[in-house]
């Protein structure tokens, strides 16, 4: 099993929010799709994994013609041993997607969409710097079914400063009658070098607190479990069967391969990431765009609590066993404390973290790390 | 005999001590230029660095005056209050003093109070205006201070600068001129005073003496009077620029003596040196044992580190008798030591020792003076710590020591110095105007008022010029209560303390709020309470943390947040875990500097 991504670090207009690597110099992106199908041709030589998720995100992958992706397509079959039931997802932006442009990404290949709303209201999306509108918003989805697509999943972002809990409820509500089936919901993270940051640094800008955060956080976890939805990761929502494959491959340590600047890779001993630089990149000589660092047991003891913890299919104690036998009694232990204050539960082998807790389950991780 | 002058130097922190001792140095060919590290005499480099003397020194120069050969002893002094019995040791050793007073500054405490032991001790007095060369001296003026403090002439003090070397040779010329030699009988019995002492790793303890009377030779059997201890000189001699070995040494000789003693603790400063075979009749007054005046609990932060912690304070006190320590125990903090200190610059400066020479890493718990507590049954308890204090129930009354304050300072800040020590419970003793706009002013005190942040506040009032010096002056009667620091209802005895009852409310209060802001909000409510005995005073609450987890975690967010979280977790491992709560090292000491 092993999952390709894709970066296309192309924005049109900036979001005060997003810490993706991404440009607006749109002249730069016809040299940027030559070096790109020449790195994926590249790096496919080393990169033998059956390949079952393929996955193109950004900054903003429908700035892009659909006819690119078809040559990505056929690029990809050719040099990669691709699995017949391969998740495909794009990550589209509401008001890219014409009727047309959607049938078109679905012959290429594509068979998921996800699509940036963040917000059914027009103040939020202005003050994010969204393009779109609250129309365009209600209007995507509907189009993504009609094309024929299934498997459709949308971004919400809440614990917004200007916003309340009442207008992020109306969000809930909205998403409730969408034919979707899987859900990003995001609390607000005010990142460094983003245009929110700015703000914060000149107080223009200052996070909610965390009652209110909390608040927006249990009625998203009541409402979406309304919708028949599970609460398969912190921020992840979906139909039973219809999580995203190629994310879940993150969080269970399955191999990736990314593309394109400032996506990252593993193949199961290293981590190697593309520098975040377009014009470097566009020189296409790639053996000086990445970096790459070998994982010790430690690193990745770590990793496997961490991304293990986030979700809710937990840390399987038998494979903490066999991985890691030093520091497995010591692992227990400390795992004790978090039993007896109901934040982790252990059922059938595996240690979860209980919807409440994840919450804070930044501080749970941190404290069952071994530095 | 007539040809030795021994002296000392009497000056504030800064006013130029250890440069002008350097240039004494230079001159009668002592150290070489080449050897002359920037001010010899401070060898620790704490000291070079903090530009103050911890230990007292003696260096010996020899100076060619009109035809012949002089013997100079410098004996240097520590320059601050918690070493003043030190001071007065050393004082007793000489029969000079220069007194050195820097012209931009004039007159401060401890010079004066050192002055007045000087004085006490009948030492002739050069004094000396330094830092001539700066522009902003103010020599007459600083010379009417002088005048006044110690009635000579103005032609009598010498104008000098250890920077450009002005008036030294004149130092040099009055010192063998006017300080008289040293008196003593020189077939007497042996006397010698032991004025300082220092750690040798290959020799052990070297003590410095003055020969008062007799003399003493190498191989001597010799005892020390107030310890009763008998040993055999094994190597007697001079203090140049190292040690020079002598045969004998004889009235009037300033030198030192190793004897195989290998802790300070046997060496005690003003202790009298004589032969076995006939001592002298009895010892040269004037000797104290020196009692700690402040205790902190120090514990080691990694208590695996307790073995390494004994082994390095067992270290220090080679060469520092004043500390003293015994095993204690807390439960917040595990094993540790009750430190006895002789002030809180003294403190200070254990606790930097223990960092930058044993590299442990500790925390120090709020200190306190030594209580007088006496039982309903008569009986005398001293307390060194919180716990020792004995329960109402069986206890009388208290009593804490007092000191005398003597502060001297710039006459606009007398309203806020009489502000600051009438809150700290001082009652003014005296005002005295040393010129129209320097006042002195004196207060009895208690000597647990300025444990806490006295000398900032001092300083911060007066805009850094007011100086202070004290001594202790005896135990009063005090209202002492036990102020107990709850987390989550758990007493946290590490951060309990002993306060007047007048204080307990308002440093209960501080001390909750400062730890408020001190401890990091954990996933429950955390109550930080301050008591006395079951009697709840003040209450603050960190809230519990509602939110701490990372929005996304994708393919790119993996080893950055690893790392992040690796690095939080680094930094937490200075916490300790009091109950089920974190406090960060920093909240044990951070109560020192309640606002």
């Amino acid at each position: 099993m092993a999952g390709v991504y894709l970066h296309i670090p192309f924005c049109f207009t900036l979001c005060g929010y997003c810490d993706f690597y991404k440009s607006t110099k749109l002249d730069k992106m016809d040299q940027f799709q030559n070096v790109l199908l020449m790195e994926m041709e590249s790096r496919s030589v080393d990169f033998r994994f059956p390949i079952d998720t393929f996955y193109v995100g950004g900054g903003t992958p429908s700035l892009i013609a659909a006819d690119f992706y078809q040559k990505l397509f056929s690029l990809l079959h050719k040099n990669f041993n691709c699995s017949v039931n391969m998740e495909c997802t794009i990550e589209v932006n509401p008001d890219d997607i014409s009727e047309d442009y959607l049938h078109a990404l679905k012959n290429a290949g594509f068979n998921r969409v996800s699509i940036g709303i963040q917000s059914f209201h027009e103040q939020d999306l202005r003050q994010m710097g969204r393009r779109h509108n609250a129309q365009q918003s209600m209007q995507a989805v509907a189009l993504a079914n009609s094309c024929g697509f299934s498997n459709i999943g949308i971004d919400l972002i809440y614990g917004l400063p200007w916003s309340t809990e009442q207008f992020f409820e109306k969000n809930l509500q909205i998403v409730k009658d969408l034919p979707i089936q899987h859900l990003s919901a995001y609390h607000l993270t005010i990142e460094k070098g983003t245009g929110f940051h700015r703000l914060k640094q000149s107080g223009k800008l200052t996070e909610i607190d965390d009652s209110r955060s909390l608040r927006e956080y249990e009625m998203l976890c009541n409402e979406v479990e309304k919708m028949g939805m599970q609460h398969y990761e912190v921020s992840n929502f979906c139909l039973s069967g219809y999580e995203s494959k190629h994310n879940s491959s993150y969080w269970n340590g399955v191999p990736y391969l990314g593309l394109g600047p400032g996506s990252h890779s593993f193949d199961g001993k290293k981590r190697r990431w593309n520098k975040s630089d377009l014009t470097l990149y566009n020189k296409g000589n790639l053996d000086l765009i990445f970096e790459e660092e070998v994982l010790s047991e430690v690193d990745f003891f770590n990793e496997q609590v961490m991304l293990g913890l986030r979700t809710s299919k937990g840390i399987s104690l038998t494979e903490m066993e066999i991985r890691f036998p030093h520091y497995y009694l010591d692992f227990l232990k400390r795992i004790d404390k978090w039993i007896h204050r109901n934040n982790l539960v252990v059922t059938n082998g595996f240690i979860t973290c209980s919807e409440s807790s994840w919450f804070v389950v930044d501080s749970i991780i941190e404290d069952l790390f071994v530095v | 005999m007539k040809n030795i002058r021994n002296f000392c130097i009497i000056a504030h922190i800064d006013h130029g001590k250890s440069t002008l001792a350097d240039r004494l140095l230079q001159i009668t060919n002592t150290v070489a230029d080449k050897d002359l590290l920037e001010q010899t005499l401070d060898s620790m480099d704490l000291e070079r660095e903090r530009g103050i003397t911890i230990k007292s020194k003696a260096i010996q120069m020899q100076y060619v005056y009109n035809g012949e050969n002089y013997t100079l002893n410098l004996i240097d002094t520590p320059g601050h209050v918690d070493f003043a019995y030190e001071v007065s040791r050393s004082i007793a050793a000489c029969e000079g003093a220069l007194l050195i007073v820097d012209a931009t500054q004039g007159i401060q405490a401890q010079t004066i109070s050192n002055l007045y032991q000087a004085v006490d001790h009948d030492l002739h007095i050069i004094p000396v205006l330094n830092k001539m060369d700066m522009p902003n001296a103010m020599p007459e003026e600083v010379e009417d201070q002088i005048i006044d403090l110690i009635g000579c002439d103005r032609s009598d003090i010498i104008r000098a600068s250890g920077k450009t070397g002005l008036g030294v040779d004149l130092i040099l010329q009055k010192i063998i001129e006017e300080v008289p030699p040293p008196v003593g009988d020189p077939e007497g019995p042996l006397q010698g005073l032991i004025f300082d002492s220092v750690f040798n790793s290959f020799r052990g303890i070297i003590a410095y003496f003055k020969v008062v009377n007799g003399e003493i030779r190498k191989g001597d059997h010799v005892k020390f009077v107030n310890t009763a201890k008998e040993y055999y000189a094994d190597e007697v001699g001079v203090l140049g620029l190292g040690l020079v070995p002598r045969d004998v040494l004889k009235t009037g000789d300033v030198g030192y003596i190793i004897s195989g003693i290998k802790t300070s603790k046997e060496v005690k400063v003003g202790d009298t040196i004589t032969h076995v075979k006939r001592a002298c009749a009895k010892a040269i007054s004037g000797f104290e044992e020196v009692k700690p005046m402040v205790f902190a609990g120090v514990y080691p932060i990694d208590s695996e580190d307790y073995e390494d912690l004994r082994s390095s304070i067992e270290k220090l006190q080679l060469n520092d008798a004043s500390l003293t320590f015994l095993p204690e125990s807390s439960a917040a903090l595990g094993f540790g030591f009750r430190c006895g200190f002789l002030g809180l610059l003294h403190m200070e400066i254990v606790q930097e020792r223990l960092d930058r020479e044993f590299d442990m890493d500790v925390i120090t718990t709020v200190p306190n003076v030594p209580y007088l507590a006496y039982t309903k049954k008569g009986e005398l308890i001293e307390v060194h710590n919180p716990s020792g204090l004995p329960d109402a129930g069986i206890l009388d009354y208290v009593e804490e020591p007092y000191i005398s304050a003597q502060i001297i300072s710039h006459s606009d800040y007398i309203g806020n110095i009489m502000t600051l020590c009438l809150n700290k419970r001082g009652e003014l003793v005296k005002q005295h105007y040393l010129t129209t706009d320097r006042v002195e002013l004196v207060f009895d005190m208690p000597l647990a008022e300025i444990v806490f942040d006295f000398y900032d506040k001092l300083k911060s009032i007066s805009k850094g010029y007011a100086s202070f010096d004290y001594h202790t002056t005896g135990y009063r009667l005090s209202k002492l209560v036990k102020l107990d620091i709850l987390l989550n209802g758990e007493s946290v005895d590490a951060l309990s303390t002993l306060t007047h009852f007048d204080n307990a409310y308002s440093m209960g209060k501080r001390m909750c709020e400062k730890l408020k802001e001190l401890i990091p909000r954990q996933q429950f409510d955390v109550a930080i309470q301050a008591a006395i005995g079951s009697k709840v005073i003040s209450r603050e609450t960190v809230k519990a943390l509602r939110k701490d987890v990372t929005a996304k975690c994708y393919g790119g967010d993996i080893s950055r947040k690893r790392k992040l979280l690796e690095k939080q977790k680094k930094g937490k491992k200075r916490m300790k875990q009091v109950g089920n709560v974190e406090v960060p090292q920093k909240a044990f000491l951070a109560v020192l500097k309640l606002d």
